[in-house]
């Protein structure tokens, strides 16, 4: 598939962006950016509130690395350089974690 | 006595069993200037005063209850207190920490410390009230569940404001998964290490506490202005909003995308969780979203099961109580909640306890044990009543297999035989916690380098999950060190790192869930390391450099090394066991078919080594590393009984 071609994904939102969107589930449409960070791109497009930025971004502006992207069951770790350039298809299912271990 | 200049009393109590002599020492610079509190202070004590030739329930052991040196003066989520003690679990190191009020009244009461010797001829309680310090008769409180001994003390102290830790019947009966218990079942436990059976072994149901004092505080307008910024941070952190909104049952996001239950004794990586959600437990079951003291985070969740075998029932509980009833098989909230209570109540702890009867429930579905081991219960992974009933009689001691159980599950394979040793899951004697470590070097290692056992909270080598490559590079000399799977170079420092880091919060008394975890590295450190030192700097009137304080931390880790050196241990006691090296993870999913590679957790434990100044071959610690620290007495004792590394 052409990278210029209309996708659509859907975004499956866990705490904190889930409390800040107001909702658990998003369907995005990505127009020419076929990739994660195109997903966050129209996600902050869609939610443009300071709580939802505040929740992905440092106060350096810096995507917090502790943002896990899974495309469908696959984790994609965003704190590292490649992790936002990771395409994304027609009908995969984006899911951002916070990954933070614990017990 | 003078209202204190900080937020030291600069006096300790000490009682004695035996003798029924109760005294207060001058408790200062000797060990405060180098140890602080808390953790730190309560591992010295241990050294110095339990020799190996001391076994953990003999009368000479100490039970010694350290309050964080930040406890009481209203430093934000300070309310954490060590209870330690030569651990009858490991042999070795023990100790426990629990959120709750109790240190904060000893504090009030006027004292730092209170180390509690010797064994009483019957069972009492030790009242403190300020300078009143009496032991009691405790005949009529022995039996008695965790929760009703509390009850019963305030009432007939007809003081609702009195504080308490408490031992339930597994302690009394000497259960080496006995914890214990501040302010009844469910306000906070000391669970690990088997302390509750030290506290019995001494024939003390409780130590009731009160203190009307103040605490010091050397600099008020410098607390007030380091609150006020920890504020400001945990405002910025993704991390803390969905842990006030589920409290730790948060973690089940993060086990079910990476596939790292353990469920069923640790072979189940990928598990049925949808009964567990975070989100069943806060719609269907939460009655009460609360805090320990001071913690804006307020992860604290109370429970009650509605309709149902178990309607009624309520329970404070955290995520390893569902992870620990997963590793059982167990898949209902209703259920989850139902143990919780029963373990708070009967005194239990309920990680040590899950692991042992997960380890029982293999041995039965193996058919190394019968019902007629079990007495009739059919054992079964996900036999919720089986469950019960066995974690009942192993509080209990109640009929032969229970009693074998209630020695944990190292002592309990030993017994069992027949090749269960395989499937026992512990590290140096104490069972392993939180998630499966297959497919995740570094938390592999941190597992085996605990110095009180298998445990997920002497160390954060999650540090990895939220670092970039670039402070990888920069803090640890690899960009390695933030690859969770496949990096290796600057691992072992990394993990030698985090150590200390979270020793400073035992040490502190400050909360790891409100201090030491977080989504970024700079908020990490800023909480933990800096801001943590300017609190402790404004209550106590001391100049402490960041690195002064991360050196408090690696000085209480390289003591408690020193303790289980003293006691045997050697780097062949640093290790995991051999399911995790050898068993692919079961289940498919993310981590499907992982195992822990030998080789690089080897690599590892070297280059952890060598940061620690250990002796690699030996893993003992060395002199030149202990005199770093200004633990020459140490070095010295250790060279006597040549336990020091070359």
């Amino acid at each position: 598939m052409a990278r210029s071609e209309p996708i659509q994904v859907e975004v499956r939102l866990l705490p904190p962006l889930n409390d800040t969107a107001g909702r658990d589930r998003v369907r995005l449409n990505l127009q020419g950016r076929a990739t994660l960070a195109g997903v966050i791109e129209a996600l902050l497009e869609r939610f443009d509130a300071p709580g939802f930025r505040r929740h992905l971004y440092d106060t350096e502006g810096r995507l917090i690395p502790a943002w896990c992207a899974f495309i469908n069951e696959r984790p994609v770790r965003l704190g590292r350089r490649e992790g936002l350039s990771e395409p994304v298809k027609d009908a995969d299912e984006i899911t951002f974690l916070l990954n933070l271990a614990g017990g | 006595m003078a209202a204190p200049r900080n937020s030291y009393a600069g006096r300790m109590l000490r009682v004695d069993l035996t003798s029924g002599r109760i005294s207060t020492e001058e408790f200062g610079s000797g060990y405060t200037d180098l140890f602080i509190g808390g953790r730190g202070v309560a591992s010295k004590v241990l050294y110095d005063e339990v020799p190996p030739e001391v076994a953990p329930l003999d009368p000479g052991n100490r039970l010694i209850l350290s309050p964080g040196a930040l406890h009481g003066t209203g430093a934000p989520a300070a309310s954490r207190t060590t209870v330690a003690a030569r651990s009858p679990l490991t042999n070795m190191h023990g100790d426990g920490h629990a959120g709750a009020t109790w240190g904060g009244e000893l504090k009030r009461a006027g004292y730092d410390l209170l180390v509690i010797q010797g064994r009483a001829e019957k069972p009492v309680y030790l009242l403190i009230d300020d300078d009143r310090v009496e032991l009691r008769e405790a005949g009529r409180l022995w039996g008695l569940l965790t929760s009703k001994v509390h009850a019963r003390l305030r009432q007939e102290a007809e003081d609702q404001d009195l504080c308490s830790v408490t031992i339930g019947p597994a302690g009394e009966n000497m259960v080496r998964l006995a914890g214990v218990f501040h302010n009844g079942a469910d306000k906070g436990t000391s669970a690990r290490c088997g302390l509750g059976a030290v506290m019995g072994s001494k024939n003390l149901k409780a130590i009731a506490t009160r203190g009307t004092r103040d605490v010091g505080v050397a600099d008020p307008e410098a607390l007030k202005a380091a609150y006020r910024d920890y504020l400001e941070t945990i405002a910025l952190d993704p991390y803390v909003p969905p842990a006030t909104r589920y409290g730790t049952c948060r973690f089940m996001m993060h086990r079910v995308k990476f596939g790292i239950h353990g469920a069923e004794n640790w072979r189940y990586g990928a598990y049925d969780w949808q009964g567990l959600d975070p989100e069943v437990f806060r719609s269907d079951y939460q009655i009460k979203a609360g805090a320990c003291v001071a913690c804006p985070v307020r992860c604290r969740r109370d429970y009650r099961v509605t309709s149902g075998p178990f309607a009624g029932t309520r329970a404070k509980l955290e995520w390893e109580t569902i992870a620990r009833s997963m590793t059982c098989g167990v898949k209902e909230a209703d259920a989850v909640i139902a143990w919780s209570n029963l373990c708070n109540h009967l005194g239990l702890d309920i990680e040590g306890t899950g692991d042992t009867v997960a380890f029982a429930m293999e041995c039965f579905e193996r058919g190394i044990l019968t019902e007629k081991d079990t007495d009739g219960l059919e054992l079964r992974f996900g036999n919720v009543p089986a469950w019960l009933e066995l974690t009942r009689r192993i509080a209990l001691r109640e009929g032969d297999l229970a009693n074998v159980l209630a020695e944990g599950v190292k002592r309990a394979a030993a017994e069992i035989g027949q090749g269960s040793e395989r499937f026992a899951i512990h590290v140096k004697g104490g069972e392993m916690t939180a998630g499966d470590p297959r497919g995740m070097p570094v938390r592999a290692v941190s597992y085996a380098t605990s110095t009180r056992g298998g445990d997920h909270l002497r160390s954060n080598p999650y540090i990895e999950e939220i670092m970039t490559p670039e402070e990888a590079l920069e803090w640890w000399g690899s960009e390695e060190a933030a690859d969770i799977a496949h990096g290796l170079k600057g691992k072992g420092r990394m993990l030698k790192f985090s150590e200390d880091l979270v020793t400073i919060g035992d040490i502190l008394g400050l909360c790891k869930f409100a201090f030491y975890r977080s989504a970024t590295f700079p908020y990490l450190y800023r909480k933990g390391v800096h801001l943590a030192t300017r609190l402790y700097n404004a209550c106590s009137g001391r100049s402490l450099s960041e690195k002064d304080m991360l050196l408090a931390g690696e000085r209480a880790w390289n003591v408690e090394k020193a303790y289980n050196t003293r006691c045997g241990a050697t780097r062949a006691d640093d290790v995991i066991p051999a399911r995790f090296f050898e068993e692919p993870l079961l289940g498919g999913g993310p981590s499907g078919g992982a195992v822990v590679e030998r080789d690089k957790f080897e690599k590892i434990l070297d280059e952890y080594y060598q940061d620690r100044r250990f002796e690699p071959g030996t893993g003992l610690p060395t002199r030149a590393g202990l005199e770093r620290l200004g633990l020459n007495d140490i070095a010295a004792d250790l060279a006597g009984r040549e336990r020091l590394g070359g």
